[in-house]
């Protein structure tokens, strides 16, 4: 019928608007944020950033990110963007972090890894020692992190990988872990309350970040644990994507301004 | 001059035209896929209502006023399923005068949309009522069992009401299901996948979320269907309170959608 052409065309038309409006403002934001991460680059600088940091209100204890894994980028780019993310963290005093990659790549080399890391802080810190644990759930140091966070001293950094297996299927696992113990006679089902679950997956994942920075093309949470998203504060950056100094300290205003209600 | 803007934006000739647009603008995005399934984080309802020198009632009624008209845009658009989070259960650690004034708008708003010839018949709905219901007072929780049953067997759309909510409790509650219906003898631990815990999900028998938005500017989940949307949901950040979250606010998100389906096929 004729409306339902016309209705067509004017949605095209619609579409086309949307998307010339959106490119435009998306290339103005781009401008900006290119000036914005010309004056405020790191330089590889310990005191910068910390001087940069020291300001804000509140800090986060652990934060997360999602990175993406690109074809022409491939490891290496994974490897140097993760290098990065841990020397921010430690010039800015926050000692934990996780980094989710949804395939699992970073998981599979968390020695390899380390000696990156490794090798990448001395641009930043010179002649300082700095320990950085690598872990992933369920590895041996894993456990190992666990118990030296009780006592984590100021100069190590605690690293923490996970993957998609880490999200919905940690959930499923335990399910079946749960369901095993009550055919067992173990458990009874009211024992299964939030505070079990969440010192299950605390432990046997990660604990929960306080920020979570997604540094993916798109706006996706592409499976990052969904029990530890409750609370978490969650920065993107549409102008800016992928891992950069500028969107990280931007993350971290945003923490230090928002306000935490919890329900009230 | 502000109480003139507001009685210039109420005048019927203005109301007349938005309502005209609103149809336009409905006819034409249907010509294309909409999203089947929609959340919304009404959040800013107080602080609208401080911003305007209004008492928080009103705010949380003009809230209300807000989720019925995306709820009918949404309705003709043809989205399958919209759920909104009306109340967490963190918020009863507010005070007896809000919380009960909470649950006195929504007993009216639900007996509202279900009244004879509204919503609720207009375009077939079925709702849930979703969350601890035995930590609402008793009439209400009778109120929201009635209106359960009589629209449980509707088929034209789905509105999850989440009151009180949130999506560990819904988490924690599937998993003890699971874990009743092994102590029962019903399930074995090899049985046990992604399908058979979201079939004891509160929010069970669902699309997929499509689009989750939250306004206020608040940036977080806030334990609002967290295993839902931790997969590809677009979730939008809005800077806007509740109350001011209009129509064609929403509008250009469904056209973004579109634009996004078009290009991955």
């Amino acid at each position: 019928m004729l409306s339902k052409i016309c209705f067509r065309v004017l949605l095209c038309a619609l579409h086309l608007f949307v998307r010339l409006f959106d490119g435009t403002l998306s290339w103005i934001r781009w401008t900006q944020s290119y000036f914005l991460s010309l004056l405020y680059h790191h330089h590889c600088s310990h005191d910068l950033i910390r001087r940069d940091t020291e300001s804000l209100k509140k800090r986060p204890k652990h934060i997360a990110v999602i990175v993406d894994y690109s074809e022409e980028g491939g490891i290496e780019a994974l490897v140097d963007s993760v290098c990065e993310l841990s020397a921010w963290c430690l010039c800015s005093g926050i000692y934990e972090l996780t980094v989710y990659e949804k395939n699992g790549y970073l998981k599979e080399h968390p020695t390899a890894l380390q000696k990156a890391i490794e090798s990448h802080l001395p641009y930043y810190f010179g002649e300082l020692r700095i320990n950085v644990n690598v872990s992933s759930p369920c590895s041996p140091e894993a456990s190992a992190a666990s118990t030296t966070e009780s006592h984590s001293d100021q100069t190590s950094l605690n690293l923490r990988l996970i993957a998609r297996e880490d999200g919905r299927d940690a959930i499923i696992d335990l399910a079946r872990g749960l369901v095993d113990l009550s055919v067992k006679h173990v458990i009874t089902s009211t024992q299964v309350n939030m505070e079990l679950i969440d010192k299950e997956l605390s432990e046997s994942v990660i604990p929960e970040p306080d920020l979570l920075i997604v540094f993916s093309k798109k706006f996706r949470l592409q499976g990052f644990p969904p029990w530890h998203l409750r609370l978490c504060e969650i920065y993107y950056d549409e102008s800016l994507r992928g891992v950069n100094y500028l969107t990280y300290f931007k993350a971290l205003i945003h923490y230090s301004d928002a306000e935490m209600r919890l329900g009230h | 001059m502000g109480n003139l803007m507001e009685w210039l934006k109420n005048c019927p000739p203005l109301q007349w035209a938005e309502d005209k647009f609103e149809d336009l603008m409905v006819n034409i995005i249907r010509c294309s896929s909409v999203p089947q399934h929609i959340g919304f984080v009404m959040d800013g309802n107080r602080r609208w209502a401080r911003q305007h020198r209004m008492e928080t009632a009103e705010g949380h009624s003009l809230g209300f006023e807000t989720l019925k008209d995306l709820l009918r845009v949404c309705l003709r658009l043809g989205v399958k399923e919209v759920s909104a989070f009306g109340f967490s259960l963190e918020n009863f650690k507010r005070s007896k005068y809000e919380v009960d004034m909470i649950m006195e708008i929504a007993k009216s708003s639900l007996a509202q949309i279900c009244s004879h010839g509204d919503l609720v018949d207009q375009y077939n709905i079925r709702i849930r009522v979703v969350g601890d219901l035995d930590r609402l007072p008793d009439d209400l929780h009778e109120q929201f069992v009635k209106i359960m049953k009589r629209t449980e067997k509707n088929t034209g759309a789905t509105l999850n009401l989440c009151f009180p909510y949130t999506s560990r409790y819904e988490i924690t509650q599937s998993l003890q299901r699971l874990v009743k219906k092994a102590e029962d003898g019903r399930l074995t631990p090899d049985e046990i996948d992604e399908k058979v815990f979201e079939k004891c999900l509160l929010i069970t028998d669902s699309h997929p979320l499509d689009i989750l938005v939250r306004t206020s500017g608040v940036k977080r989940l806030s334990d609002f269907m967290l295993w839902q949307c931790h997969e590809n949901t677009d979730i939008q950040f809005v800077r806007n309170y509740w109350p001011d979250f209009k129509v064609w606010r929403f509008l250009p998100m469904i056209l973004r959608y579109q634009i996004d389906q078009k290009a991955k096929s």
